[in-house]
């Protein structure tokens, strides 16, 4: 699943996700079913015949998703899923993410927001510069460190400048 | 003029911006270099001209000077062909232009957040407009617009000559400015009156009906030589002879038309230049409101009737679901992508009308009279068929979204086979069966059952010949692939395609003519597109190396280590 949804934009929800269907060879008997169920439980039943030039890039990212596990994968590889998601699909994303791990599942998830990080993820690699800088359980990291936070973790190893500085020098640029 | 901090003029910019819009530079020039695309559109239309002057230049020399009433004919039937070229290339230009007459919800949300008066906005698209405009009336008449009055006019002295220059300019601007603003005010209308969405869906049926109707006409309509013997009630509904008349009154003499019809050439200018005045000055703001508020959502519910021939075209031609996924894809790609379905539309349009004006010349010549088929009457499907399969091959090279197409690439198993299964089969599909076998029935009547079924077998057999030699060395998924025809030479390519495709479409039509005489002939008519067709695709079989899809002309990406490493 890529960060940027780039898609056909002519065809409706329910089009493509046919077409990555059939691209994947699950058979349409196999496919129509589990397209509906996907559709309904992402909230985008009512907008399956809309093309998806009019979709919000929310709505595209969930489209995104549903390509990335009709085949039930074994390893899923997620840029950015939560980017454009709105609350509630954020946190089923959450949870799903967990439970396909629970299954056996690897999911290989890249992201800025540390907070859902920390909660998701049973290692965290933490890149700087092109280097591996930290890779390791989120408590191990934590204990390691002596640091509350995966935040905190990521501003000690990969944060030249201290975030809150630069804000207040952004605000005063600002007024200058 | 208003400027911005850095000095750049705001004008000169918005109406550069507006001019892009108009046209798809990337269709014409690579990279959509703008200064490429009008040297190379402006190239192509001038050529044309260029060639048509030559003709008139050498049909003068045939016209001995004393001979006043020919010359008179001869320039009134020169001028009514020039006119419908001129309303053609005007009613292509504003078709393929079509969305950027007026504002859509993109000028709206990044130009109304910037500080620009609205009516500067305005002015710069109305200028962008009028200088499109301009050009393309100026490439389409460049050479003509000097050589139609002078030639006409050079036994006359220098007066008349003057006298048929201006009046030559005054029709052929009243034409283009008829069907260019006419288009715009229409546009207009249907866009302040109604919903956005309704709008966009009626535009698109509003576009092709103008391209299919142009073309029609251009191919269909009587030449202003008989507007001298038609009764005026008929006559005035000629809607090019209103311009031949203009200027055939402005250049007085001589077999001069009836002034009505140059009062009308004069009234529809102004009246279509008013109404999109009125559109523009008017119904601006609540266009933009339009646009702005409502949604522009499409729709892609199947109706029954589709949805049952898509069920039959699975069962039958797609069972292999790579194949159906390719195959939908092409479908609605072509169906609905603007720049894809409008140039699927010219080609088509072309052959319909072509293959109006060959069907209108055979009825003319009593083609029901013998039970034996002509060549022109023969070439009728030929050439349709060819167009359509063409048009299409060559869409195929456009892309669309590129950006998307990894969804081909990571989904990518079993190689090219399928795909190219589906690009061929979508071909037999809409272009070589339907055209080949949908008029059986009229043939039958016509020529009896086995000639009518042996011409219908042997389309089809040419059809396959002709398909094999367009998809030679087709390995890649359509529109998927980032090789522009702008790339391509298009002066060059453009009169070579044409010109083949004339001849062949001419020689094969009489080859067949011939062979439909006899039995011997027929199994000989058959035989010689079969051998064809299998002496291709059996050398494609033995060269043919399945391998992946090729996406575009960079080649197999190489694989790069991240070094990872801490």
């Amino acid at each position: 699943m890529p960060e940027e949804p780039h898609l056909y934009t002519y065809l409706s929800g329910e089009e493509y996700l046919e077409m990555i269907a059939l691209l994947r060879e699950i058979a349409s008997e196999a496919a129509a079913p589990r397209i509906d169920r996907f559709l309904r439980l992402l909230g985008l039943h009512s907008d399956r015949f809309t093309l998806m030039s009019s979709y919000s890039k929310g709505m595209r990212q969930k489209i995104l998703l549903a390509a990335a596990l009709l085949h039930d994968p074994k390893l899923l590889i997620l840029d950015e899923p939560f980017s454009g998601l709105d609350v509630s699909s954020a946190l089923i994303l959450r949870r799903l993410i967990t439970l396909l791990a629970a299954e056996g599942k690897t999911v290989l998830m890249n992201s800025h927001e540390m907070e859902t990080v920390e909660k998701v993820a049973q290692r965290v690699v933490i890149l700087y510069k092109g280097k591996v800088v930290a890779d390791d359980s989120v408590e191990h990291l934590r204990s390691l460190m002596s640091l509350p936070s995966l935040e905190r973790i990521f501003t000690q190893l990969a944060v030249e400048k201290d975030p809150s500085e630069v804000a207040a020098e952004l605000v005063e640029a600002m007024r200058a | 003029m208003t400027r911005i901090a850095g000095g750049t003029p705001r004008f000169g910019r918005l109406a550069r911006h507006f001019l892009m819009r108009l046209a798809d530079f990337e269709l014409v020039a690579p990279g959509g270099e703008a200064h490429q695309t009008a040297v190379t559109g402006m190239a192509l239309l001038g050529a044309l001209n260029f060639i048509i002057a030559l003709g008139l230049v050498w049909r003068e020399a045939l016209v001995p000077p004393a001979f006043e009433q020919v010359r008179t004919v001869v320039i009134l039937g020169d001028a009514s062909f020039l006119v419908a070229l001129t309303m053609l290339f005007t009613a292509l230009a504003g078709s393929l232009a079509w969305d950027g007459f007026f504002p859509n919800k993109q000028d709206a949300m990044t130009l109304g957040c910037l500080p620009l008066r609205p009516s500067l906005l305005l002015q710069a698209r109305v200028f962008a407009v009028l200088l499109y405009l301009a050009v393309v009336v100026l490439s389409t008449n460049l050479f003509t617009a000097l050589a139609l009055p002078v030639l006409g006019s050079l036994h006359n002295g220098l007066f008349e000559v003057l006298r048929a220059l201006f009046g030559w300019g005054v029709a052929v601007t009243a034409t283009a400015a008829t069907v260019f603003f006419a288009q715009i005010a229409v546009q207009g209308l249907l866009l302040a009156m109604l919903p956005y969405a309704a709008y966009r869906r009626l535009s698109a049926f509003l576009q092709l009906g103008i391209v299919l109707g142009t073309f029609l006409g251009f191919f269909l309509m009587p030449s202003a030589t008989q507007a001298l013997t038609t009764p005026l009630d008929r006559g005035v509904w000629i809607v090019p002879w209103w311009f031949v008349g203009l200027f055939s009154t402005i250049r007085g003499g001589a077999g001069a038309l009836p002034g009505i019809y140059a009062v009308l050439g004069l009234a529809a200018p102004a009246l279509a230049g008013l109404g999109a005045l009125f559109i523009y000055s008017g119904q601006y703001r609540r266009i933009l409101r339009n646009v702005c508020e409502q949604s522009e959502a499409g729709t892609a519910r199947n109706a029954p009737l589709r949805h049952a021939l898509e069920r039959v075209l699975n069962l039958v031609l797609l069972r292999n679901p790579r194949t159906r996924a390719v195959f939908w894809f092409i479908a609605r790609t072509v169906t609905r992508n603007r720049r894809h379905r409008m140039l699927l539309a010219i080609s088509a349009a072309i052959g319909i009308a072509w293959a109006g004006q060959t069907l209108a010349q055979s009825i003319g010549a009593g083609w029901t009279a013998s039970k034996q088929p002509g060549s022109t009457l023969l070439a009728v499907p030929l050439e349709l068929a060819c167009l359509l399969v063409i048009g299409l091959r060559a869409l195929y090279g456009m892309p669309v979204d590129l950006q998307a197409n990894w969804s081909f690439r990571i989904t990518e198993r079993g190689g090219v086979a399928a795909v190219r299964q589906a690009a061929v089969r979508f071909l037999w599909t809409v272009a070589i069966l339907p055209v080949a076998w949908l008029p059986l029935p009229v043939y039958w009547l016509l020529w009896g059952g086995t000639r009518a079924v042996v011409h219908c077998t042997f389309l089809t057999l040419t059809g396959g010949a002709l398909l094999e030699i367009l998809m030679r060395n087709f390995y890649k998924l359509p529109f998927a692939c980032s090789i522009l025809p702008g790339k391509h030479n298009l002066r060059v390519t453009f009169a070579v395609y044409a010109a083949t495709f004339t001849f062949s479409c001419w020689f094969v039509s009489v080859l067949e003519q011939d062979m439909l005489k006899s039995a011997s002939g027929m199994a000989v008519g058959l035989a010689l597109p079969s051998a064809v067709w299998l002496a291709m695709a059996v050398k494609r079989h033995m060269q043919e190396q399945p391998g992946r899809i090729r996406f575009d002309e960079t080649g197999q990406p190489e694989l790069e280590l991240l070094q990872l490493q801490g």
